[in-house]
């Protein structure tokens, strides 16, 4: 099986990349480009493959978030102009600009989850002034939001199964899978730490062998900040 | 001053096999009674022993102390005496000694291709050796080759138990625990991952300790078995003793007459032409076409990947059929009239009694209060739990919190119920409880559908099995080989 090119960029481009994504999606003030970016991220995502086990919990969060944020964004809008059209007018537009930046930042951790594991994560701190506890603990916590992800869905449809109706409003209907959620992600983290002991992750003398910077990392750097740097500035 | 030749601080016993425990006990933390009470047992390399029990019985803990991973693992006081390669790790542990395979593969793999997680292992392993050879030698063990540049994360779970017990011994350990690593596996996976094990005992003097109930293919690997009761060793010795003083299995279901044929007769569920695809890569089903009348237990049975469970879910309702339908003889929906019983206990219990746990079923379907609550007392009755109805589900032991989520299904209005590996992790007497309620279920007009990879409980419960294999139904049958 071929890999995707993005898989086979140096870490360091990746990491480059998405501080730079992360740096738009916070600063940048145009609309056009926060879409773009939006749009480009999203096909990223469907494309490696992140997407597709979260795809609907991803739905279900924006359906709850986005009517919340224009909520927000009205109460503030007229909370200034004391005119409940001036308020949909200003806060309609921001609402949908603050949410597209939330969605990009979001989007942009996942794709960077996605396609980086954490083996490479501990590549980055095996130096001799970082702990390996220090870069083992950080890895493995940065795998934990997909998988999550994964239990939170599983443990959903279960709970449909037994009949749960989740209702927005009452935080008591969460429960079912709050807690199962809570509990199984505590056993998830004491095996995982018992692994990473018998695997000795974190203690190896022997560093990893990252990839060399080749061409198409200094290419896709160059086109990133060529972009990014006048929307920021 | 020299110590006695029998005391255990004597050298000569010190350095007497690679894992000696003398009256170890360990005490979890927050409890009274000792998980492990004077265990005394000796060890030598290239041993291949079973480690077998009720659930609860202490065997996850004996094993971790026998691997010198209590001290991370378990939280409690351990006394007694315990060398693992003539060092005394009583009260610490012995680095690089052991290597664990846990049940679930999921959460011990942290490489992003098959090759890397190996190779990770490779890393962490000391002394010299060829890098190179050493990884197509643990690739090779179990046909990774083959699967080498795929992502780990888009394996089944047969093969990324495979690729963990191969990670681990590409660490070269001295000793390898595997703790009920069958589950997740077919039956070829699961005979080759025992060959394996037996021929790195035999060339490598790799010693192996594996928790197991499954006693069938235990029993003729294992060259010794150790049977734990209550926290103690209640039989140390040659898996052919064991076998011969050992009870039967679960009683087959011949009282139970029920019809081998849902043909002529009332069908509670009846599955035309079902296909179905997670993604455009391949069909997960393919034009499965099944029925199920009042009184059968149907066993799903076939490889891992062959499309059981997502016809479990199907039928629930949880997916939608890409082609075909599914139709259930009850006037209520599907969801209502299809129960699932999940795997894992743990995914589902949240409520802070058992009777709350298992009134949520009947609270949701909108039953009356007094309704719901004798279809709760009666679903505990038929379990068996009805005395622990006050108890916080958390505190049930596997078994019992097995069977409660057996109840919070039976205590809805269900006609079929459906049953996803339902003999994983538990002990005999479990199953025979287990299958003692299937069989109530189906005596009492219900259909029961049931995916696992357990033949002998099949044989033992089911009037009717289904095979299945790339998503096809290949065969159907009565257990002992009748026709359908």
């Amino acid at each position: 099986m071929t890999r995707a090119w993005w898989t086979k960029l140096h870490l360091l481009t990746r990491l480059a990349l998405f501080l730079i994504v992360c740096l738009h999606a916070a600063l940048g003030r145009e609309f056009l480009p926060q879409l773009l970016l939006f749009c480009g991220l999203l096909l990223l995502l469907v494309a490696c493959g992140a997407a597709g086990p979260h795809a609907r919990l991803l739905l279900w969060a924006h359906l709850l978030g986005l009517p919340a944020t224009v909520l927000l964004f009205l109460a503030i809008g007229y909370e200034t102009a004391r005119s409940w059209s001036e308020a949909l007018s200003w806060g309609l537009v921001e609402a949908l600009r603050y949410a597209l930046r939330l969605e990009c930042l979001f989007l942009a951790n996942l794709v960077f989850i996605g396609i980086t594991s954490p083996q490479e994560i501990l590549s980055l701190f095996s130096r001799r002034w970082i702990p390996p506890a220090v870069g083992t603990l950080l890895s493995t916590a940065v795998r934990f939001l997909p998988l999550t992800l994964t239990e939170a869905r599983r443990i959903y449809d279960i709970q449909r199964c037994r009949g749960l109706r989740l209702r927005p409003w009452a935080p008591r209907t969460c429960l079912p899978i709050i807690v199962p959620l809570f509990v199984s992600q505590m056993c998830r983290a004491h095996d995982t730490s018992v692994m990473l002991v018998v695997r000795r992750i974190g203690t190896a003398t022997r560093g990893t062998s990252p990839r060399k910077f080749g061409i198409a990392d200094l290419l896709v750097l160059g086109m990133a900040l060529a972009t990014c740097t006048p929307m920021l500035f | 001053m020299v110590s006695h030749p029998e005391s255990p601080n004597h050298p000569h016993n010190e350095r007497t096999g690679l894992i000696r425990t003398q009256q170890l006990t360990f005490q979890a933390a927050g409890t009274e009674a000792p998980l492990l009470e004077a265990v005394s047992l000796r060890i030598e390399a290239g041993e291949r022993v079973g480690i077998i029990g009720p659930s609860g019985s202490g065997k996850t803990t004996l094993a971790l102390h026998l691997t010198g991973l209590h001290h991370v693992a378990l939280l409690g006081h351990t006394s007694g005496h315990l060398w693992l390669n003539g060092r005394d790790c009583t009260r610490c542990g012995c680095e690089g000694f052991a290597g664990v395979v846990l049940q679930n593969p999921e959460i011990q793999l942290f490489g992003e291709t098959v090759e890397e997680e190996v190779s990770l292992s490779l890393q962490q392993r000391t002394g010299d050796f060829d890098r190179q050879r050493e990884l197509c030698r643990c690739l090779n063990l179990f046909d990774l080759e083959t699967v080498r540049e795929r992502r780990v994360a888009t394996l089944s779970l047969g093969w990324k138990q495979r690729l963990s017990v191969a990670s681990m011994l590409a660490l070269d350990p001295k000793v390898l625990l595997l703790d009920e690593p069958t589950s997740y596996l077919d039956e070829a996976t699961a005979d080759m991952l025992f060959d394996v094990l037996a021929a790195q005992a035999e060339h490598t003097g790799l010693t192996v300790l594996l928790i197991e109930h499954d006693l069938p293919r235990l029993v003729p690997w294992a060259s010794r078995l150790l049977a734990m009761r209550q926290g103690r060793i209640a039989f140390d010795g040659p898996p052919a003793a064991y076998s011969a003083t050992s009870q039967p299995f679960i009683a087959p279901a011949g009282v139970i007459e029920t019809p081998l044929s849902p043909c002529g007769a009332e069908r509670l569920l009846s599955v035309e032409g079902v296909s179905f695809a997670y993604n455009a890569q391949g069909a997960a089903l393919q034009n499965v076409s099944l029925s199920a009348a009042p009184g059968e237990i149907i066993a799903l049975v076939g490889p891992n990947g062959s499309g059981k469970s997502t016809l479990l879910n199907l039928i629930k309702g949880l997916l939608e059929p890409d082609e075909g339908k599914i139709i259930c003889a009850s006037p209520s929906s599907r969801m209502d009239a299809v129960g699932l019983v999940f795997q894992n206990p743990d995914s589902q219990l949240f409520a802070h009694s058992v009777f709350e746990e298992c009134s949520f079923l009947p609270r949701n379907q909108d039953f009356a209060a007094h309704e719901f609550t004798s279809r709760t007392r009666q679903a505990l009755t038929q379990v068996g739990l009805q005395s622990l109805a006050e108890r916080v589900p958390f505190s049930l032991s596997y078994g019992e919190k097995r069977r409660l989520t057996l109840a919070s299904t039976l205590s809805g209005r269900s006609t079929v119920l459906c049953l996803d590996e339902p003999t994983v992790g538990l002990d005999r007497e479990c199953l025979a409880q287990v299958a003692g309620i299937l069989r109530q279920v189906s005596a009492q007009g219900g259909a029961v559908l049931l995916a696992t990879h357990d033949h002998a409980f099949v044989e033992a419960v089911a009037t009717r099995v289904v095979s299945l294999r790339a998503g096809r139904i290949v065969d159907a049958a009565a257990p002992q080989g009748g026709a359908v």
